[in-house]
């Protein structure tokens, strides 16, 4: 046997490959992102076929909670500030203790109060869903819930089991009762035309594509791909909402005859910020403009056609007491939010 | 818009990932061909039995021992090249740096035992980090062999 003196040159890019690793990524990031985007497209067509066909039952018993009188959700926005415990009668100064007691009762007594007043316009406002659904020709199947939310930001959204969620900023940026219920009616029609159990459906089928995909795998490939569905896949998209603009106002017109005052809400929005600009590739919603312009454009359309008393209808007793109050407390900066449900 | 942030920070960590990964692997290529070219006269073989010559040679054992880290560009290019299958590049050239560096590190021990040959040469491979969940891993590589010292005797 031959002893090597010298260790061979052993040649390159055998055991290793010299083409560049960006190509490789490349052509895989194409391949798997197109094949993907394919196979959620058409997931996402067949759930949003499939999913009318889901009874409205199950979607009332998917969000009704066992033993609570009302949803979680209740509790979220109604208790702010809990009153801080009261001192012990016998430790401190009885007139101390007396003060102590009064302002308490006070603080008690203000909130018990405020309670009182959006239980109020809670009634309104399920008064007046329940008045619209007649005129929207809603399934009888089909039940609603208004909640009244503590927020200031104007904002209206619709959830599965006919939950129609409205915040206090948007009453207070409302002057009429057409602009109010153009809004619910637009959440109505979300709900009519089941859009929350097919937007559902679909962020679940994503869901399990991912994990069927990255299935511990890596979790940069799952967030990502989950960022990304996220972006186009979750909420209701634009066909919905302008599907929803036209159920709403045709449900308004047989409501109150005309459609005078719809608009007031989107062109409040769209005078206070605008509209979204760069943003609105991302945005689920179209133009607020849009929006706005389909509005006009049916008033002058009617208004050529019929003349009716074009009145506007004011807010209900129960609802302009709370408005009025909290108005007060809504300062611009809030209507500078980046969501928007409505 | 949160989206709009993780896809940022995921885009970062993947061009840090390249930017940096492609540098450390081309200076470390280049640095193993030099002292490959150094070691050239330290002959590994993996014979298990010496030649006769060496019948007289005082023998010791050497190893060379390496640790290298994947980064975020390779798992990710390796992530989706799991998903179809094929050979994962971007792996290969760690494995094949990892097993040359631990090679040398075990010429270089043998050189300074003044030694001409190793024979018996073989190699383990293991997972380091391999408990830490899905975060980045890293490999050992370790190179061990028994070297033939001419005896001064």
């Amino acid at each position: 046997m031959i002893r090597l003196m010298q260790n061979p040159r052993i040649p390159e890019g055998i055991n290793a490959s010299e083409e560049h690793p960006l190509k490789e990524f490349a052509l895989l990031f194409v391949g798997v992102a197109l094949s993907l985007v394919l196979l959620v497209v058409m997931l996402s067509v067949t759930a949003q076929q499939l999913a009318p066909y889901i009874p409205f039952r199950w979607e009332q018993q998917l969000t009704q909670f066992d033993g609570l009188k009302d949803a979680p959700w209740e509790d979220l926005s109604t208790d702010r500030d809990e009153p801080i415990a009261e001192p012990a009668g016998g430790v401190t100064a009885a007139g101390s203790t007396a003060a102590d007691s009064t302002t308490a009762d006070a603080k008690r007594a203000t909130q018990a109060a405020e309670q009182t007043l959006k239980q109020q316009a809670q009634t309104s406002l399920q008064a007046l869903v329940t008045s619209l659904a007649v005129s929207m020709a809603i399934p009888s199947e089909m039940s609603f819930q208004v909640h009244l939310l503590d927020d200031p930001a104007p904002n209206a959204f619709a959830t599965l089991g006919g939950h129609i969620f409205v915040t206090q900023g948007l009453l207070a940026a409302v002057s009429s009762e057409n602009a109010l219920a153009m809004v619910l009616a637009h959440e109505m029609a979300h709900v009519k035309f089941r859009h929350p159990i097919q937007a559902m459906s679909r962020g679940a089928l994503l869901q399990l594509i991912i994990t069927m995909v990255g299935g511990g795998q890596g979790v940069a490939l799952n967030g990502v791909l989950g960022q990304t569905g996220l972006l186009t896949l979750l909420s209701f998209n634009r066909d919905m909402e302008r599907e929803s603009d036209a159920a709403a106002m045709a449900g308004l017109t047989q409501h109150y005859g005309h459609l005078v005052g719809a608009e007031e809400f989107f062109s409040e929005v769209l005078a206070r910020h605008g509209d979204a600009g760069w943003r609105a590739a991302f945005e689920t919603h179209p133009a607020t403009q849009e929006r706005v312009d389909a509005i006009t454009a049916r008033i002058k359309l009617m208004q050529t056609n019929e003349e009716t008393s074009q009145q506007l209808t004011p807010l209900d007793a129960g609802l302009l007491v709370l408005k009025a109050k909290s108005e007060q407390g809504i300062s611009l900066k809030h209507m500078s939010r980046n969501r928007r449900n409505f | 818009m949160e989206a709009l942030i993780q896809l940022g920070i995921f885009t970062f960590l993947l061009l840090a990932g390249f930017v940096f990964g492609r540098r450390a692997e081309k200076k470390h290529y280049r640095s193993i061909f030099e002292r490959e070219d150094r070691f050239r006269h330290i002959v590994v073989t993996n014979e298990k039995v010496p030649s006769p010559e060496f019948i007289q040679h005082d023998f010791t054992m050497v190893a060379g021992n390496v640790v290298i880290s994947v980064d975020y560009f390779k798992v990710v290019s390796a992530g989706l090249r799991s998903l179809v299958g094929g050979r994962i590049s971007a792996y290969e050239s760690l494995l094949d740096r990892a097993r040359r560096e631990a090679l040398l590190r075990m010429q270089e021990q043998a050189h300074a035992r003044g030694a001409q040959t190793v024979i018996n040469t073989k190699f383990e491979t293991s997972r380091v980090s391999g408990n830490a969940g899905q975060g980045i891993g890293s490999m050992e590589v370790l190179a061990y062999g028994t070297a033939l010292i001419p005896s001064r005797a």
